[in-house]
C-alpha cells in the first residue's frame, strides 16, 4: 500500500507542476490578462471579489443542498417502484432515459418560461439533472440481487416487503451510492446553470452561474477563474460528503473498501 | 529518405494556417452588437450604395446575436471594428482590452426599461424590490441602485420578449426602436419607457476599433468613418431600399413592415443627429465632456478603479471628420 505521504505529495506535486507551466505560458506568449491570466491574477481576483463569490457561492450551494437530496428521496422511490413490476420498467425507462439525454441547457428556459425564474425553478433544475442517474443506477442495483438469495428469502417465507428492505435494498447500497457520486458531480452544475439563466431573482446577488454571467460580459477573466475554482470547491465538498457516506455505509462489508491483502 | 513520419501532421498544420489566412489583407471586418437591423443602417447603405469602395476600402459586415461578443473578437483583432455601447467598451478597456471608441452610432444607447402601460410604476425610486430582466452586466442597474437607494432582482436578459408580453407586471430592458414592434406584434399594448438618461446615466451606442490596427491605419479609418456617416445621412434622409434589401439577406426574419418602424423610430426620437440640438453635423461625433461624465459615474460606482482611465484613453476623434 503506498506510503501515507505519497497519497498527499503526489497530487501536490503535479498541481504545482501544472501552475508553473500555466505560469510559463502566460510569460512565454505573452498573453493579455483577458485571455490566459496568470495564477496570480486568479489569486487577485479571488480576492477582490471574496465578498461577491462567497455570497454566489452561498447561494448556489442552498439551491444545490434542496434539491440535491430532493432528488435523493423522489428517485429512492421511484426505484423501487419501477424494481417491483418488469412491465412498469420496460413501459417506463426507455422516457426515462430520453429525459436524461435532453440537455439541460434547451430545458432551462422553458421551465423559466413556465414557472417563473425564482428558486424554485432553480431547485427544480438541480432535481432533474441529479435525478435520472440516481433512479438508473438504484434501479439496477434493486434487479440486480443475487437471485440464490432472493431465493432463499423466498424459502423462508419472507414477505415481499421484508424482501425489498432485507435483501434489495442492502445488496442495492453500493449501486446506489455509484449513482449518488456522479449526481453528487452533477448537482452543482444544475444549479449554476439554473441561476445563469434566473439570475439574481432568487435573492441577493444571485449564484454562481450569475456571477459568470457578469464577469464574462465585463471581460473580467481572472474573475471567471476565480468563479469556476469556486464551482470546483463546491463540487469537491459534496463529493466529500457523499464518498463519506459511502464509506460509513459499505465499509464493513463491501469488497470496494477491503483492504488488499499483503 | 523514405517518407517522414511528421510530414503528413506538417502539412495538415500548414492547410490549417492556410484556411485561416483566407481573409484578405485589406479587409476591414466590422462586427456588428446584434442581428442585422436598422440600428446598423449606417454600415449597410454605406456598403450598398458603394461609399466604403469608392473610399478603396473592402468591408465585410459579420452580424452577431444574443451572446455576440463584439469587445472580445475586436479586442482579439478578429474584427477590426464593432458597434457596442461606450459604458461596456469603457469597461473592457480598464481590463486592458486594447480598443477605443471611435465614433457614435447613436448619441444616447436606446437602452430603457420596457414596462406594460397598466403598470403602476412611473418612477426609478418605485423598481424598489422588483424583478427586471435585464443584460446583468448593464451599468445602469448599478447606477439605479445607487442613485435612489433601492434594490431589485435581475433575471438575465433572454431577448424574448414573450415573458413581457405574457406578464403583466414584467419589466424588461429593451431597445425602444426595436422590440415594442414585436410586443404589438404579439398581442400586448405600446409598452411605456423609464428611459436611462432621464436618471442621469447617458451612454453612446458606439463603434470601437482595434487600437494597434487603427494606428496603424489612420487614414484607412478616417476614410472609413467619413463613408459611415455618409451611409448614415443617406439612410435616414434618403432612400433606405439598399440597406434594407441587404438586411433582408442578412436576417430573413426582417419584414420591411419591421425594418420601416424601427428606422421611422431611430428618425423621430433623433437617436443619430442628437435629441437635444441635433444635426448632420453631429452624427458620429462622440464627446470628450460625456465620456469624462461616464467615467466619473463608473469610478463612483465602484465599478471602475479610481483614475484607472484617462478620457483619451477611451476615445479618440482623431478619425473623425
Amino acid at each position: 500500500m503506498k506510503a501515507r505521504w505519497q497519497i498527499f505529495l503526489l497530487p501536490i506535486g503535479v498541481g504545482l507542476t501544472a501552475l508553473g507551466l500555466w505560469s510559463a505560458t502566460c510569460h512565454v506568449f505573452s498573453l493579455p490578462i483577458y485571455i490566459l491570466p496568470t495564477p496570480l491574477d486568479v489569486v487577485r481576483a479571488i480576492f477582490s471579489e471574496r465578498e461577491a463569490l462567497l455570497e454566489a457561492g452561498r447561494n448556489t450551494a442552498i439551491v444545490t443542498l434542496i434539491g440535491f437530496p430532493l432528488a435523493v428521496v423522489v428517485s429512492a422511490g421511484l426505484s423501487v417502484l419501477l424494481s417491483l413490476s418488469p412491465t412498469i420498467r420496460t413501459s417506463v425507462f426507455p422516457y426515462l432515459m430520453a429525459l436524461q439525454m435532453t440537455p439541460i441547457i434547451v430545458v432551462t428556459p422553458i421551465l423559466l418560461l413556465w414557472f417563473g425564474s425564482g428558486l424554485a425553478s432553480t431547485v427544480l433544475i438541480t432535481f432533474l439533472v441529479s435525478f435520472f442517474p440516481l433512479v438508473v443506477n438504484t434501479t439496477q442495483g434493486l434487479i440486480s440481487t443475487d437471485a440464490h438469495l432472493v431465493e432463499l428469502f423466498r424459502m423462508s417465507r419472507a414477505t415481499r416487503w421484508q424482501e425489498i428492505v432485507l435483501l434489495r435494498v442492502p445488496a442495492a447500497l453500493p449501486y446506489f451510492f455509484t449513482g449518488l457520486r456522479i449526481s453528487a458531480i452533477l448537482a452543482p452544475i444544475g444549479a449554476v446553470v439554473g441561476d445563469f439563466f434566473a439570475g439574481s431573482s432568487s435573492g441577493g446577488i444571485g449564484g454562481l452561474g450569475f456571477r459568470t454571467v457578469i464577469y464574462s460580459a465585463q471581460l473580467k477573466t481572472p474573475a471567471l477563474f476565480a468563479t469556476a475554482g469556486v464551482c470546483c470547491v463546491l463540487g469537491f465538498a459534496l463529493v466529500s460528503i457523499v464518498y463519506f457516506l459511502s464509506w460509513l455505509c459499505l465499509h464493513q462489508w463491501h469488497d470496494s473498501f477491503a483492504q488488499r491483502d499483503r | 529518405m523514405k517518407n517522414h513520419w511528421l510530414s503528413p501532421f506538417l502539412l495538415a498544420t500548414l492547410l490549417i494556417a492556410a484556411a485561416g489566412c483566407s481573409r484578405k489583407a485589406n479587409t476591414i471586418v466590422v462586427q456588428l452588437d446584434w442581428v442585422a437591423e436598422p440600428e446598423h443602417g449606417g454600415f449597410y447603405q454605406a456598403l450598398a450604395k458603394g461609399y466604403f469602395k469608392a473610399a478603396g476600402l473592402d468591408v465585410a459586415i459579420v452580424p452577431g446575436g444574443p451572446n455576440g461578443n463584439v469587445l472580445q473578437k475586436v479586442a482579439s483583432a478578429k474584427a477590426e471594428i464593432g458597434q457596442s455601447d461606450s459604458t461596456n467598451a469603457i469597461l473592457a478597456i480598464a481590463q486592458s482590452a486594447p480598443v477605443i471608441n471611435i465614433g457614435a452610432v447613436f448619441q444616447n444607447d436606446p437602452s430603457v426599461l420596457m414596462l406594460h402601460a397598466e403598470n403602476p410604476i412611473t418612477r426609478f425610486e418605485q423598481l424598489n424590490g422588483a424583478t427586471i430582466m435585464a443584460r446583468p452586466e448593464w451599468a445602469f442597474l448599478p447606477y439605479l441602485r445607487k442613485k435612489y437607494g433601492i434594490d431589485f432582482k435581475i433575471v438575465p436578459q433572454n431577448f424574448s420578449v414573450a415573458n413581457f408580453i405574457v406578464d403583466k407586471n414584467f419589466i424588461q430592458q429593451g431597445y425602444y426602436i426595436a422590440e415594442p414592434y414585436h410586443i404589438t406584434k404579439g398581442g400586448a399594448r405600446e409598452p411605456k419607457y423609464l428611459y436611462a438618461w432621464d436618471a442621469g446615466f447617458d451612454a453612446y451606442t458606439v463603434l470601437i476599433a482595434n487600437q494597434p490596427w487603427a494606428a496603424a491605419h489612420a487614414s484607412q479609418v478616417r476614410a472609413f468613418m467619413q463613408a459611415y456617416i455618409h451611409g448614415w445621412q443617406d439612410y435616414l434622409e434618403g432612400d433606405p431600399t439598399p440597406a434594407h434589401e441587404l438586411m433582408k439577406k442578412a436576417n430573413p426574419n426582417n419584414t420591411d413592415e419591421f425594418l420601416a418602424y424601427s428606422r421611422a423610430k431611430i428618425i423621430a426620437e433623433k437617436l443619430v443627429v442628437g435629441r437635444q440640438n441635433g444635426s448632420v453635423a453631429q452624427i458620429g461625433r462622440i464627446s470628450p465632456a460625456r465620456f469624462q461624465t461616464q467615467l466619473n459615474q463608473l469610478e463612483e460606482l465602484g465599478i471602475l478603479e479610481k483614475n484607472r482611465l484617462k478620457v483619451e484613453q477611451v476615445m479618440t476623434t482623431a478619425y473623425l471628420p
